[in-house]
């Protein structure tokens, strides 16, 4: 069984009248049955309108369920077989994430779970949006005969949107170029599109290459290039997109390297910008170092984040 | 050089003889091209209004069914050819625009070691 927590807080940059994002800081709690599924469970959150706020969530077991209870406090029922509290403080939001310090401790009642009571633990967590930062796992005894494995916790965050941009629809015109070292281009376009601040996966067509470097959909040294792009429009009509991207380089086997990272910037609607990757270095198992074959090659991707709804 | 021998294509269009497509759409890849082709239509439609077309005595009769019928075919072939020219190479220019990448306004680079991995 699984736990999940998530704290939600809030936060506004400035002023009370800055149309600025708020954050949400939530904790997820679950229980994870042996069946591999998931039992009983949720989310409970608290929304602080300033970095410095705090506030103090708790989850707690109670009976022969694989369910948990959350409340959004102190713990409701500090006798529970098993009782997690979580007190939180924001510490710092920007347009990434947020920045949470968390005492967490675990209390049990119960000896004959197969776990036990834990000391205060701090933690500073970093936060962004749609990545949850697991807590805890607590595995069950199973002499308790019961099919539920364990509880599982995690904390995450998410921004709080003005409504004139809460419910917006992005599309991102991605394109890939490639451009060898005569300056001759090869180009890729695909379309993504996700809701606000959601993330939207993208791939684009393997490229084929000889082992002279060169272009040939008969080679045999494939460039992929994919990840992802996740985007919130700001009330100022600018979009903070985060890009992510992976350039995997591999043989026909499926035997190579990949390499990646991501950024992020405000990009206005319609605006293009290009990111551009990394000279290629990566090994391949068949061929070794690359680099060799792609000097003076660049690989890069446009962006232009566009409102559709 | 006039327009004339840079673009005999577009001349060769308007005097309504067979051009080569691939030729046209070299000379209407290019801009100077494009305004090329204007000027001739708009040469046309000067020299259609010096010449009086509406005067019987300048249009030979060689048509069955009479002088009129022959010249609105005419007219309409002078009026919608060029249109429908013009109307193509829009079309054919905005597709070719939409499978190019547009023009970034700024570049970011991943530098290895600290957003690459």
């Amino acid at each position: 069984m699984v736990v999940s927590l998530t704290i939600v807080g809030v936060s506004r940059k400035g002023t009370a009248s800055d149309a600025g994002p708020l954050i949400g800081f939530i904790i997820s709690a679950h229980g994870v049955q042996t069946s591999g599924g998931e039992a009983g469970g949720g989310t409970v959150s608290r929304h602080w309108k300033a970095d410095g706020e705090s506030g103090t969530l708790s989850v707690y077991k109670t009976g022969e369920s694989c369910a948990l209870g959350l409340s959004s406090g102190p713990p409701r029922m500090p006798n529970a077989e098993v009782v997690w509290t979580f007190d939180a403080r924001l510490v710092s939001h920007n347009e990434d994430g947020a920045v949470v310090d968390l005492v967490s401790r675990r209390e049990v009642n119960d000896t004959s779970l197969g776990f036990s009571s834990t000391a205060d633990r701090y933690r500073r967590l970093y936060l962004f949006e749609g990545q949850p930062i697991p807590l805890d796992y607590a595995a069950l005894d199973q002499s308790h005969g019961n099919d539920c494995d364990g509880y599982s916790i995690s904390a995450s965050m998410y921004f709080v949107y003005p409504p004139e941009v809460a419910d917006a629809r992005l599309s991102y015109d991605l394109w890939l170029i490639y451009t060898d070292a005569r300056g001759n281009e090869t180009t890729q376009r695909i379309e993504s599109q996700s809701s606000q601040g959601r993330t939207a996966d993208f791939g684009f067509s393997p490229l084929w290459f000889d082992t002279a470097g060169q272009l040939s959909p008969t080679g045999t040294i494939g460039l992929s290039v994919s990840g992802n792009v996740r985007g919130r429009l700001l009330p100022n009509g600018t979009v903070h997109v985060n890009l992510g991207a992976v350039r995997w380089v591999r043989d026909r086997m499926g035997s190579g390297t990949a390499q990646g990272g991501g950024t992020s910037t405000n990009i206005a609607l319609g605006e293009t910008v290009e990111v551009q990757l990394p000279p290629m270095s990566e090994y391949v198992a068949a061929f070794g170092s690359i680099d060799r074959l792609f000097t003076g090659a660049t690989i890069a991707v446009r962006v232009t984040p566009r409102r559709i709804a | 050089m006039t327009s004339e021998d840079r673009f005999p294509v577009l001349s060769a269009l308007i005097d309504r003889e067979p051009v080569d497509a691939d030729a046209l759409a070299l000379a209407l890849d290019e801009p100077e091209g494009r305004q090329v082709l204007v000027d001739f239509i708009k040469l046309r439609g000067a020299v259609i209004s010096e010449l009086d077309i509406d005067n019987p005595t300048s249009v030979p009769v060689v048509d069955a069914k009479g002088p009129g019928v022959l010249r609105l075919w005419r007219l309409a072939a002078m009026v919608l050819l060029p249109l429908m020219v013009g109307l193509g190479g829009g079309y054919w220019w905005r597709e070719r625009e939409q499978r190019r990448p547009p023009t970034p306004t700024r570049v970011i680079q991943f530098v290895p070691g600290v957003d690459w991995k």
